[in-house]
């Protein structure tokens, strides 16, 4: 594969790929630290694998390990999709959440959890925000069609995120749970507090697959670059490969958002930060924007530590201010003429 | 405390909050009385001779009725059972009903000191709500668990009225009992969810986790002895 990207000019993802991973290898290690009760790195491997009744182990096993795997796996499948849903749409501002496809997934998982139908069977929360995603992106397809302009897509996207914002907050505000309506924020703006291995467990198959569709969309994707009719003649299947992205994105971002909430921009920023690494073929880009949104996800996590008056920032908080005038650099730039 | 001191044909509206079974112990008498939401133009509708106010009430409300010459008595939330014996008393005497009010406290300081707590040191516990509120020390469930013989960790974490505390410094502090408010609810919350957290069973496995219902001591009352009672036979 690296010769083939020698020929095209472009440089190596290797070495882009080892520091993505370093990085977020020490990310991780500072996640499994940081927190109301500090811990030092030299003490975690007692704290992982010694004496299970400590409190301090408890804190770092069932605590930190689940919520900063989970920040793995849930910003590998933004990044991932990003990536994939920019190279599909030929679109520089696709991302799951400005398209509104975390924003569907959101509510369909709202829906199901307040209405306690979530209680029957532990795959009922992750399958509806699967369908909440896939529905999206089926919806955006309808409202914008298959040509959309850049313009028309990110139009079809607010309009789709509004309204399942809206029906999120509306919901939430029927359910009769008197701390239900406070719970939007966590379902608008996402967060990784709290959550538990159950729940990396419950996504873990959904977003393995839906992954490993994305990734099987890469040379897909690298013809597409080229145009349509190119990649037609180069024997892509066009079809198949808009189907390969939709459902992996619907697996990997639904199954997510339905135990994180909406986070938004990893998608939107991480494919543009790891593109200069790798030269400009959307394929290379895919896992590095899988490991670069980990990492991303991780540092976001982090700063949803330090502490407040009232308790923790919102993950969700902490993208949109990273994210957002990132995505402002982005609207400024497509204005200039190129 | 109404409910404690008349019959039902003295009452001529209760709040609806009286109607929530999750919060009051009389939610069925409520549900065959008129109800109110606090609005003045509803409590003159039906014409009571006496209006009570609690301190979370609609302070426009009672103006309004000063105003108009219909008689308000207020009262704070009793952070206590001796604050809950004052304004009982209080209550009792603008009803001219304060025997019933002595007969009610009588029996209450009886049930209570049946329930004194044994010599020895106190286990530590923690009330711990949805969305991690710890009541502090200056709550009722703060006195109930203290009179059911605990430690209460809020005096510790330096809490007064109460506070969010994070599940990480809940695990540091480790307790040896958890005490959870129940109520009966099919609507689930994340807020709910919380207290089902792997963390929390595994940090409290070797001690105890006690559930007392919420309505039972949400507001005191002759009722609150029963909450202590569950408290106290729950202590290891």
């Amino acid at each position: 594969m690296s010769t083939v990207a020698d020929r095209a000019g472009s440089r190596r993802p290797a070495p882009a790929l080892l520091l993505l991973l370093a990085v977020c290898a020490l990310l991780f290690v500072a996640a499994l630290c940081v927190g109301p009760v500090p811990t030092a790195p030299l003490a975690l491997p007692r704290l992982l694998w010694g004496d299970p009744g400590d409190p301090l182990s408890v804190i770092v096993r069932e605590l930190r390990l689940p919520r900063a795997l989970l920040a793995v796996l849930v910003g590998a499948s933004l990044g991932l999709s990003g990536a994939a849903l920019q190279g599909l749409l030929r679109n520089p501002l696709a991302e799951p959440g400005l398209l509104g496809i975390s924003g569907c997934a959101a509510l369909c998982a709202v829906l199901v959890f307040y209405s306690g139908l979530a209680g029957h069977d532990a795959w009922v929360l992750p399958a509806a925000g699967m369908v909440g995603a896939g529905g999206a992106v089926l919806g955006l397809y309808a409202l914008a069609g298959r040509q959309a302009s850049m313009l028309t897509l990110i139009l079809a996207g607010v309009a789709l995120n509004s309204l399942a914002a809206a029906l999120t907050t509306l919901v939430l505000n029927l359910t009769p749970n008197p701390f239900a309506a406070y719970e939007i924020f966590f379902w608008l703006m996402g967060s990784l507090a709290n959550r538990s291995f159950e729940h990396l467990w419950l996504i873990l198959p959904f977003v393995t697959l839906g992954a490993a569709l994305l990734l099987a969309s890469a040379r897909g994707l690298d013809a597409l670059a080229l145009g349509e009719d190119v990649a037609h003649s180069l024997g892509t299947d066009l079809g198949a490969l808009r189907r390969r992205v939709i459902l992996g994105s619907a697996l990997a971002v639904g199954s997510s958002v339905a135990v994180t909430g909406v986070i938004g921009f990893v998608g939107l920023v991480v494919p543009h930060l790891v593109r200069p690494l790798v030269g400009h073929r959307p394929g290379a880009v895919l896992v590095l924007s899988a490991v670069a949104g980990a990492a991303l996800t991780l540092a976001a996590d982090l700063g949803t530590r330090f502490p407040l008056l009232n308790g923790e920032l919102r993950l969700g908080v902490v993208t949109a201010l990273l994210g957002a005038p990132f995505f402002i650099h982005l609207v400024l730039r497509s204005r200039l003429p190129t | 405390m109404l409910f404690e001191l008349v019959d039902d044909a003295r009452i001529a509206s209760v709040t609806t909050l009286s109607r929530d079974p999750g919060l009051s112990p009389f939610h069925r008498r409520a549900a065959g009385l008129p109800v109110n939401h606090g609005a003045a133009e509803e409590l003159l509708a039906v014409a009571p001779d006496l209006v009570l106010s609690g301190s979370g009430g609609t302070r426009l409300a009672e103006r309004l009725l000063g105003a108009l010459g219909v008689p308000v008595l207020s009262f704070d939330h009793a952070d206590s059972l001796e604050a809950y014996a004052a304004n009982l008393r209080r209550l009792a005497a603008a009803l001219g009903v304060t025997p019933r009010a002595e007969r009610l406290l009588a029996a209450l300081a009886a049930k209570l000191a049946r329930l004194a707590p044994p010599p020895g040191p106190a286990p530590r516990a923690v009330v711990y709500q949805p969305n991690g509120y710890v009541p502090g020390a200056q709550t009722l469930m703060h006195d109930l668990v203290s009179r059911a013989g605990y430690a209460d960790l809020a005096t510790e974490l330096g809490l007064g009225f109460g506070g969010f505390v994070a599940l990480e410094s809940l695990v540091a502090a480790h307790p040896e009992v958890l005490i959870v408010s129940v109520r009966d609810t099919r609507a689930p919350s994340l807020a709910e969810q919380l207290l089902d957290h792997p963390a929390l069973r595994a940090s409290t496995a070797a001690a105890r986790r006690v559930e007392v219902a919420e309505n039972l001591w949400t507001c005191a009352g002759a009722f609150s002895a029963d909450a202590v009672a569950t408290l106290e036979q729950a202590r290891p």
